[in-house]
């Protein structure tokens, strides 16, 4: 394997700030950097103090998030980032399955190598670990956090979530926020009008599932994946996909009108019409 | 090329004067489509030769799977493409590419398809994506440069797909040929005859 090109040395993550070493191999500079994990809410809202595994999958979160923030990426190369990080249960995270997991989900979202070194964290847990919460005020509102990548599949689950009413609020931290042109509703909506229209075509084919597999074939891996899991065969798999878009397509052909509406500004929509 | 010149936020350098065309309106498909393979072209001359090498190596995998289908783990070649891309240091929006057209052609194989030509076909469809994905996908935006209509913008990427489609599969022989993206050729183009009906803000 091939050295990292940055290297991210964690020290426990504690209430107050702790810090984080950021070593830069290409330029040899590093770098001490200030990190706060404020994870206070959480006994508020689960009337209990969290779980030590929670408290490290919040660490680890808060790691990949500083690492592929700071990790500055020469010409839309991979990067190769390695990250050490105290964790609670150290052995569990150590396993060589989750490892590789965690490298290959990182790997399927960013392209870039990741490596871990787990090592055993020293000092004690933050007050959310320590400290619980009585149940004598109001209840909160319940409200479901889901990531919303501002593209088809994932407006047709937060229509889906909301038409369910699985909770009174929902909060959708978009993944594309940093971009610029994304500030523009009317440019979300283009972007899915397009992926609408070319679902559209794909479905419109004599063979819908064919089609879908040559354009997205990695569905055919979620297939091959998932379908002893899910007790199924393939070919009904394919047909609960086929179907799921026809359904999608034709959701999205119904609320189109109301959507625009609030999404396009004055302007975009008198051009639209 | 200064900011200024920078007229869709959504598409990187290369594609801008692509994008322009399109919706000043006057320039024929050929012209359009000319300038998006010459964009493409940049891209990947600036990516180096390693995505040429890395097409080259998963099209000989493929070539031998398609020798012996009946002895080979599907999913797990799958997997294996994915592991292949992610050893290499290649531009990742190329790499992506690279991915799904070489699992697209796993798929017809497994199928029991006949694909003649498997390097030069795994180069032509990843260049298809690539296209798509740099700017075909991206161009929809709520208001165009030159206040474009988004019908019309639509219409001219339909008009000229055929012939990028075309400038490609001519590079792509090139390119899988050749295994590098250095000085890539497009297909000759053939002079339009001018004569008096002829509207000349149409020609080159």
């Amino acid at each position: 394997m091939q050295p990292a090109d940055y290297l991210f040395h964690f020290d426990d993550l504690c209430d107050s700030a702790s810090r984080v070493q950021i070593a830069e191999r290409h330029t040899g500079r590093s770098q001490e950097l200030p990190v706060t994990i404020d994870d206070s809410q959480f006994p508020h809202i689960l009337f209990r103090q969290i779980p030590s595994l929670h408290a490290d999958l919040i660490d680890l979160a808060i790691a990949v998030h500083v690492a592929d923030r700071f990790a500055i990426g020469r010409a839309d190369l991979p990067r190769r980032l390695r990250v050490q990080l105290p964790l609670r249960n150290r052995e569990l995270f150590d396993r060589p399955t989750v490892v590789e997991k965690l490298r290959e989900i990182l790997l399927w979202y960013t392209d870039d190598q990741w490596e871990f070194v787990f090592t055993s964290r020293q000092a004690s847990g933050r007050i959310a670990e320590r400290q619980g919460c009585l149940a004598l005020g109001e209840q909160p509102r319940s409200t479901e956090v889901a990531l919303w990548s501002g593209g088809l599949d994932s407006l047709a689950g937060v229509i889906q979530r909301m038409s369910a009413e699985t909770a009174e609020g929902y909060l959708f931290p978009s993944t594309s926020e940093d971009r610029p042109y994304r500030f523009s509703t009317g440019n979300h909506l283009r972007a899915m009008l397009w992926q609408v229209r070319a679902m559209h075509h794909l479905l419109s084919s004599d063979k819908p599932w064919d089609s879908l597999a040559r354009y997205y074939p990695r569905l055919i891996d979620i297939i091959d994946r998932t379908a002893v899991l899910e007790g199924l065969t393939p070919e009904r798999m394919q047909d609960q996909f086929v179907q799921m878009y026809q359904r999608y397509v034709h959701e999205w052909e119904q609320v189109r009108p109301y959507i625009e509406r609030g999404l396009f500004g004055d302007e975009e929509l008198r051009e639209a019409a | 090329m200064p900011d200024g010149d920078r007229v869709h936020p959504g598409l990187t350098r290369p594609y801008q004067k692509a994008y322009k065309q399109l919706c000043e309106g006057q320039f024929s498909d050929e012209s359009l489509a000319t300038e998006a393979v010459e964009a493409i072209k940049r891209q990947l001359k600036q990516g180096g030769d390693a995505p040429a090498q890395l097409i080259a190596q998963i099209g000989s995998r493929l070539e031998a799977i398609s020798k012996e289908p009946l002895l080979t783990n599907w999913p797990h070649v799958s997997r294996d493409i994915e592991h292949i891309v992610a050893k290499v240091t290649v531009p990742k929006r190329i790499g992506q590419q690279i991915v799904e057209a070489s699992k697209g052609l796993l798929y017809e194989i497994r199928k029991g398809e006949a694909v003649p030509r498997i390097r030069e076909q795994l180069m032509e469809r990843t260049l298809n994506r690539v296209y798509a994905a740099e700017f075909e996908q991206r161009v929809p935006m709520a208001q165009h440069y030159q206040g474009a209509r988004q019908e019309d913008v639509d219409a001219r990427l339909e008009g000229m797909r055929p012939l990028v489609q075309k400038n490609l599969a001519h590079i792509a022989q090139q390119a899988a040929k050749r295994v590098t993206f250095q000085r890539l050729r497009r297909s000759p183009t053939v002079t339009p005859k001018v004569n008096l009906e002829t509207d000349i803000a149409s020609l080159n």
